[in-house]
């Protein structure tokens, strides 16, 4: 009995009331962490009389429409992606074009931020840019780490880890919409 | 034994700082000319800071976590729920190697030609910031703090799937054992908060490494404003959880040695479980009681006030229940039931002096002094400790298979409370008298020079307390040279880690157990010929 890992003993409905209830909690998590980033954001900007503060201006909407688009574009095709493979049509041709669309979505955020500079708008500026950086990078890390999750789909494609990955791209979707309404929209 | 070592070290720190204190200007025995022969062997003022900076972090972070939560977390959960091994083996490794990284970067602090983190372990800023702490030192703190995060969450979601997936057959929720109640909260808790932690951290880490400026306001900002009081709020947000995550394995274990070594069942086991999860719960909205002193407005401090007072009362209750589980039992004295006994006692008394803390008009008075530290140390330190203490000496039989020294640990007992009464009961009594914490030289000010003699006491509590820790050391070391062996249940308990044989076999239970029963089954009328039951025992009427 000893290779058996032990959650076997109850079959693959147990992996999967397993690996559901470990992923809530892992979402959990994270959505604490970005909540906490809100939780600065918001003090930040209710208590300051005008928004953006110290005379800056809004950022040029261009690059965070265009990653809201790659982003949203990504979570769609992942969905084909895993209805396609529950109905046998394993085709990783969709796969592919998430990944490809996430990559964009990191491109596109770089070249956010070398626009930020070219407008004089440093790290060190103060507290708006600190918050714009701040945030795009920390949710840039985690799709960073998505992103390899992702890739780790072309080798191993079971049910609950299809599922598990793509919540966690879904979530970082909805986080970065979050993101994009708090500091490039409103 | 990672645990081990970090013990010894926050140990030695905390020596150190009680020597300083105790005889200010003389050079700190052996170790002082080795390493501060610029100071003629006397600790410095800015390494005074780096040591009860180092001291809380690594007592708090590398000896009570992977002590309670780390090794008992991983050993009793599978044993008690009756399950070969944790639901998620793979992420269990990760969350150890993310925390032996953790030990190693917090430790190459101390290497930095600055030296390491000196902002105190809550980190504030602006004295974290580079402005403060310019040194790698800190900013290596940081680091491993945020590893250290990344290691709990994991573990914390293993744990939790792990107990409500794997239980045995026949293990209903109010049938566990209340240890791995405890260590269910106190995973719960980490789930949720120490990512917050790791956001706070993440912050500070962005202003010292890329010149954010989340921390840093007014003069100290190059520009644009930050707010250092925002820290503050995060870092309670989750740092009072966080001393509940600290304490609430220790409770369960308590509540169960307790009722084991009283030969009864644990008093109103169902009303302690569900205490625990009432302070587990009513722990996230305190918070702000760390920061009377901030100027936040009087609604807010009332409030907070008003929620820390409402969390003693569940503790009232699960302390009642203890009292109430010794109440006419058949107590056997052996070294657990000591330390836990001990732990009843130093928890009442760590406990009623939090009420003076969360009073805000006396926290106004005691913020910053010695009575928080006795405070915190006497529920933490003491409780936690011996809580722990407890649990090794209770659980050695099954992870080793031989039987640690009784006599030994006797030994080790009463120098450790005599010692630990000593110094956390003089804390309370100069904290009472004004002295301030975290201060180089408190005896600047000269009302405080009376208070010199009873330092020396309180210092000479410490030692006491370091020694005695040989005794524990020694015994660990006879047992392992020629320790007596141990049989599957040397202390005749029913819970489903006594049914497997000592050592425990890798794969835990050959078959798994059904459970029939609940974990303090003692004294039962219908067992002939011994008075605890097995939980996979269902007995008859003859």
């Amino acid at each position: 009995m000893e290779g058996l890992k032990t959650v076997d003993c109850y079959g693959d409905r147990g992996r999967e009331i397993a690996s559901d209830i470990a992923m809530t909690l892992a979402l959990i998590s994270f959505a604490m962490l970005f909540l906490a980033l809100m939780l600065c954001y918001a003090i930040f900007r209710f208590n300051a009389t005008v928004w953006p503060p110290m005379g800056m201006e809004r950022i040029d909407p261009f690059y965070p429409v265009l990653s809201t688009t790659l982003m949203a574009a990504s979570s769609v095709t992942f969905e084909v992606f895993s209805a396609r493979l529950k109905k046998g049509k394993g085709n990783l041709g969709f796969l592919a074009l998430t990944l490809l669309l996430g990559l964009g979505f990191l491109g596109s955020q770089a070249l956010l931020w070398k626009g930020l500079l070219a407008s004089g708008l440093y790290v060190g500026s103060g507290i708006f840019p600190s918050l714009i950086y701040g945030l795009t990078w920390i949710h840039g890390g985690h799709l960073a780490l998505a992103l390899l999750f992702l890739a780790l789909l072309f080798i191993k494609r079971t049910g609950p880890w299809v599922k598990n990955v793509g919540l966690f791209w879904h979530f970082l979707g909805v986080v970065w919409f979050v993101l994009y309404l708090a500091l490039f929209v409103f | 034994w990672y645990d081990i070592f970090f013990l010894g070290i926050g140990g030695l720190m905390a020596l150190m700082i009680r020597w300083t204190l105790a005889y200010p200007g003389e050079p700190f025995p052996i170790l002082g000319p080795l390493l501060f022969p610029y100071n003629n062997g006397i600790v410095p003022p800015d390494t005074y800071a780096m040591l009860f900076t180092m001291h809380g972090t690594i007592m708090i972070f590398y000896a009570i976590t992977p002590l309670l939560i780390g090794c008992f977390g991983n050993l009793l959960i599978p044993l008690q729920i009756g399950c070969r091994d944790m639901c998620f083996p793979t992420l269990n490794m990760l969350s150890f190697w993310f925390a032996a990284l953790s030990g190693l970067l917090v430790i190459a602090g101390l290497f930095t030609p600055l030296g390491a983190a000196a902002g105190g372990w809550t980190s504030y800023p602006t004295l974290s910031t580079l402005i403060g702490s310019p040194g790698a030192g800190q900013t290596l703190w940081c680091l491993a703090i945020f590893s250290l995060g990344i290691s709990s969450t994991m573990g914390a979601i293993n744990y939790i799937t792990t107990i409500i997936v794997l239980k045995a057959p026949g293990m209903g929720w109010f049938d566990m054992p209340l240890a791995t109640w405890g260590l269910f909260l106190t995973a719960v808790l980490n789930a949720i908060f120490v990512p917050v932690l790791g956001a706070g951290v993440l912050l500070l880490i962005f202003d010292r490494l890329f010149g954010t400026t989340y921390f840093l306001a007014g003069a100290a900002a190059t520009s644009g404003t930050g707010d250092p009081i925002l820290f503050q709020h995060v870092f309670w947000i989750f740092g009072h959880p966080e001393v509940y995550i600290l304490i609430l394995p220790a409770w369960g274990i308590v509540s169960d040695l307790l009722s084991f070594f009283a030969r009864k069942p644990a008093f109103g086991y169902k009303a302690t479980a569900m205490s625990m999860t009432a302070i587990t719960i009513l722990s996230t909205v305190v918070y702000g009681h760390h920061m009377f002193t901030t100027q936040m407005s009087p609604l807010l401090t009332q409030s907070f006030m008003t929620l820390t007072m409402t969390i003693s009362i569940p503790s009232a209750v699960f302390f009642a229940n203890w009292l109430g589980t010794l109440w006419k039992g058949s107590i056997r004295f052996d070294s657990p039931m000591l330390f836990s006994l001990g732990v009843v006692f130093v928890f009442g008394l760590g406990g009623l002096t939090g009420l003076h803390l969360a009073t805000v008009t006396t926290d106004l008075y005691l913020h910053d002094t010695y009575f928080v530290v006795g405070h915190f140390h006497y529920t933490m330190a003491a409780s936690v400790l011996l809580g722990g203490f407890a649990a090794v000496y209770f659980w050695w039989p099954k992870m080793f298979g031989t039987l640690m020294n009784e006599a030994l640990a006797k030994w080790h007992f009463w120098i450790t409370m005599i010692g630990l009464n000593m110094v956390f009961m003089g804390m309370l009594v100069i904290g009472y008298a004004g002295m301030h914490r975290r201060l180089y030289n408190p005896f600047v000010y000269e009302f405080m020079e009376k208070l010199i003699p009873l330092n020396t006491f309180i210092t000479l509590g410490a030692l006491i307390m370091g020694a005695g820790q040989f005794f524990f050391l020694w015994n660990i070391f006879i047992t392992f040279r020629s320790g007596k062996k141990a049989g599957d249940n040397p202390w005749k308990v029913g819970t489903l880690e006594w049914i497997v044989p000592s050592p425990v076999p890798h794969y835990n239970f050959k078959t798994i157990p059904e459970v029939k029963c609940g974990p303090h089954e003692l004294g039962h009328p219908l067992l002939e010929g011994r008075d605890y039951r097995y939980q996979t025992e269902s007995l008859v009427k003859a």
